[in-house]
């Protein structure tokens, strides 16, 4: 059972994906072909995923993400690794139910 | 471009891999990170695969994906003799991979021109029939790559 920043974190990289799959760019640089099909299951998956998040923290993940066009980042070195705050110290990462923000920028904080 | 990503703690010549599975196992076992950390990578590889294999075709492979679990853009390569069945394009099996992994926002979407430089190699390894099965040290194969990088 993955925790739920886990979760938020597998979201967002799915996101990730869909937006490179359908940047022209991308696209045109690398020639890889997507089969439309398969992109239909994973946003099926993407669905059920949202599901098993508490409303409240996929509301906070939406309103990072059109701010920051991400909501979830990695702390390394005890930082941020949205805007390379030190975290205060006592944060510590969270139990498999609870989110921990960065007190700065307020994104959701991954602890690897 | 390609120099500074290139090492040999992240290179793999005789890969063991028969599968698609496990080979991308096997190249991101190569990574110094945590368990979690490469089983969210092979994961978002995985998931990527499924929406379209990155088996080039000519027997080269370029797995890779953006994740928010790490904090730099690897590049792994592997070299497998008797080859992978990676559901390539042309539906031959994969001799060499490089893949790659980069974060959500990487500084001058390094990632995007990393992954189009490493198409173009590919590309260039196949049409010239490049002979890299025979190289079995790793710093002549980053020789090699960086020569076909310009
Ligand atoms: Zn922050």
């Amino acid at each position: 059972m993955k925790s739920l920043s886990g979760k938020l974190l597998e979201l967002q990289d799915i996101e990730l994906k869909l937006a490179e799959i359908t940047n022209k760019d991308y696209l045109e640089k690398t020639g890889f072909n997507i089969d439309n099909e398969k992109v239909v299951e994973l946003l099926e998956y993407k669905k059920k995923l949202e599901t098993e998040i508490p409303p409240q923290y996929l509301r906070r993940y939406r309103a990072l993400m059109s701010k920051y066009k991400r909501a979830v980042a990695l702390v390394y070195d005890n930082t941020c690794s949205n805007c390379f705050s030190k975290l205060p110290t006592g944060i510590k990462e969270p139990s498999d139910n609870e989110i921990v923000f960065c007190n700065v920028c307020g994104i959701i904080l991954y602890f690897p | 471009m390609l120099e500074k990503l290139l090492s040999e703690e992240r290179i793999k010549i005789g890969m063991e891999a028969r599968t698609k599975e496990e080979a991308l196992k096997e190249l991101v076992e190569l990574l110094n990170l945590s368990d979690e950390s490469k089983q969210i990578i092979l994961d978002a590889l995985k998931k990527r695969e499924v929406i379209g294999s990155t088996g080039i075709g000519r027997g080269i492979a370029i797995p890779h994906t953006r994740s928010t679990i790490v904090n730099e853009v690897y590049l792994i390569i592997g070299v497998s003799r008797d080859g992978v069945d990676f559901q390539s394009i042309d539906n031959q099996p994969v001799h060499l991979f490089f893949l790659l992994v980069a974060p959500p926002n990487d500084p001058g979407t390094m990632y995007l021109i990393v992954l189009g430089k490493i198409a173009q190699i590919a590309k260039r390894i196949a049409k010239e029939n490049i002979d890299y099965l025979s190289i079995k040290d790793k710093k002549e194969l980053i020789q090699l790559i960086l020569s076909l990088e310009a």
